[in-house]
């Protein structure tokens, strides 16, 4: 499902009304979805994270193909098991889209989708003066936040990648070629500790990334040949124990992860 | 020595057990890790339990043998303390000898000691050849303050209250010059202790679901 963004106008959305999405059948068919700073040490408890490449770039991404996850993102309505939706998923039907009149400014994008867009729904975009409402405004500084989190992540991997710490997993991308890293443990382990703490603008976001992509291999991904991380291998009992497919959902005691609607 | 889960009931009292830092990344897939202060030391430890007599262990099938903390791998052996020329004093713990015997047989027929036993022995010597480098981070990390309770906003139904003495980062922490020091300082063993100690956090909510299943245990009601 691919939806048109067209950026917030009057003319074309004074008469419609919008809500957020809270289920997500447009992701049916994703193979990943970008990460953001904030997110990434609750969303390594719950689903795979992985590096991928495109072109030049590396970024980390949350892996939605269920073929690659132990337990299901998502149940039959297609709504996040999970505690948090990745903040990809979180604030459809809007999106930050690249301003062309002001290049890195970025203009709030609406989806055209019946399910959160229409007559029906809850909230206004603009008040009787014509300006958007305070929570609209919000929705695009969040937006933007994101953005900026995301190249913060972006710089981490980048940082990863170039400390040769990075390993390719043996995953097709859309186009059958292999686009997906995860965390080397071996060559983590072997770095210095002056190394460690050089690791790209921010070494801090670069070691949450690395141990994030170790955590969240080892927990979520199905592995999909033998190539395992050499710090599972030996432990036997380890392939043969199974989770059970109950696990806690629906309420996350994690005092980190907070999200503010707040300038 | 081939121990069941029902074997550890001597643990009941204990909500924590003390890791090493060799044990991170492993723990950290099913439990939650955090910090204690015992005698103005701080020790790393995993929680098995959110509150009195109501441990993992009861439903220890729910976790994946491997990532057992190498004490209880270890046990019945143990460490008590270190001898004048800083040797490792090994104990064996005899309290349950009764029932552990009709299972256990801790030499071979050849009089040496038995597989399980060595596995065992494995296990806490590695716990011991890692703990002083453990104890090294945790005193290195406390003298910059990088502590801070960690209070678990939990309810039960009882009203009983969770375990409350545990420490966790100070928020700002990561985000700080001296962190980046120790990793300098200790290498990959202090990033991964930082770091899995803060992806760990989110098991609570496990354990909070498990309460429930071991009351059930407890009461000996179907789940």
């Amino acid at each position: 499902m691919i939806f048109l963004f067209n950026p917030l106008h009057y003319a074309l959305h004074h008469d419609v009304k919008w809500s957020l999405a809270t289920r997500f059948p447009f992701a049916a068919r994703q193979l990943s979805l970008p990460v953001a700073r904030s997110e990434l040490v609750g969303l390594a408890g719950q689903a795979p994270i992985l590096i991928q490449q495109s072109g030049r770039h590396y970024f980390p991404v949350v892996l939605l193909k269920a073929d690659w996850c132990r337990a299901p993102l998502f149940d039959a309505s297609m709504r996040w098991i999970g505690p948090h939706p990745p903040l990809a998923l979180r604030y459809h039907p809007f999106r930050a889209l690249d301003d062309a009149a002001r290049p890195g400014a970025s203009v709030l994008g609406v989806a055209n989708d019946p399910d959160c867009v229409g007559k029906d729904q809850p909230n206004a975009f603009f008040d009787e003066l014509a300006r958007p409402l305070p929570l609209v405004r919000a929705v695009l500084r969040r937006l933007q936040r994101i953005q900026y989190e995301r190249a913060q992540l972006g710089a981490a991997a980048a940082a990863l990648q170039r400390a040769g710490l990075l390993s390719q997993l043996p995953l097709a991308g859309s186009r059958g070629r292999r686009l997906f890293y995860s965390l080397d443990p071996v060559k983590f382990r072997a770095m210095s500790g002056s190394g460690l703490a050089e690791l790209g603008p921010r070494p801090q976001h670069a070691l949450m990334l690395a141990a994030a992509l170790e955590h969240s291999r080892s927990r979520h991904l199905v592995e999909p040949s033998s190539q395992r991380p050499a710090a599972n291998e030996g432990s036997q009992s380890a392939s043969a124990w199974q989770p059970r497919a109950r696990e806690p959902v629906g309420f996350l005691v994690d005092d980190d992860f907070t999200m503010s609607f707040e300038p | 020595m081939v121990l069941s889960p029902a074997d550890y009931g001597h643990l009941d009292s204990l909500l924590v057990l003390p890791i090493a830092h060799i044990e991170v990344t492993t723990i950290a897939r099913h439990l939650p890790i955090a910090f204690v202060r015992r005698d103005a030391a701080v020790m790393m430890v995993c929680v098995i339990g959110l509150r009195a007599g109501r441990t993992i262990l009861k439903v220890a099938s729910e976790i994946d043998p491997a990532a057992f903390p190498l004490q209880l791998k270890a046990f019945p052996l143990g460490i008590a303390g270190r001898d004048g020329e800083g040797r490792v004093r090994l104990v064996v713990e005899t309290a349950q000898a009764d029932a552990l015997a009709p299972r256990a047989s801790a030499f071979g027929i050849d009089g040496s000691l038995a597989q399980p036993l060595l596995d065992k022995a494995d296990a806490l010597w590695l716990y011991a050849a890692a703990a002083p480098a453990t104890l090294r981070m945790l005193e290195a990390l406390d003298q910059e303050a990088a502590f801070t309770p960690w209070k678990l906003r939990l309810v039960f139904d009882d009203g009983s209250a969770p375990i409350d003495d545990l420490l966790t980062f100070a928020a700002d922490f990561c985000d700080r010059p001296e962190y980046l020091d120790l990793v300098r300082q200790f290498g990959p063993d202090m990033a991964l202790l930082v770091e899995h100690h803060l992806l760990s956090k989110s098991r609570v909510n496990w354990l909070a679901f498990l309460d429930g299943e071991i009351g059930c245990a407890l009461d000996g009601t179907p789940r």
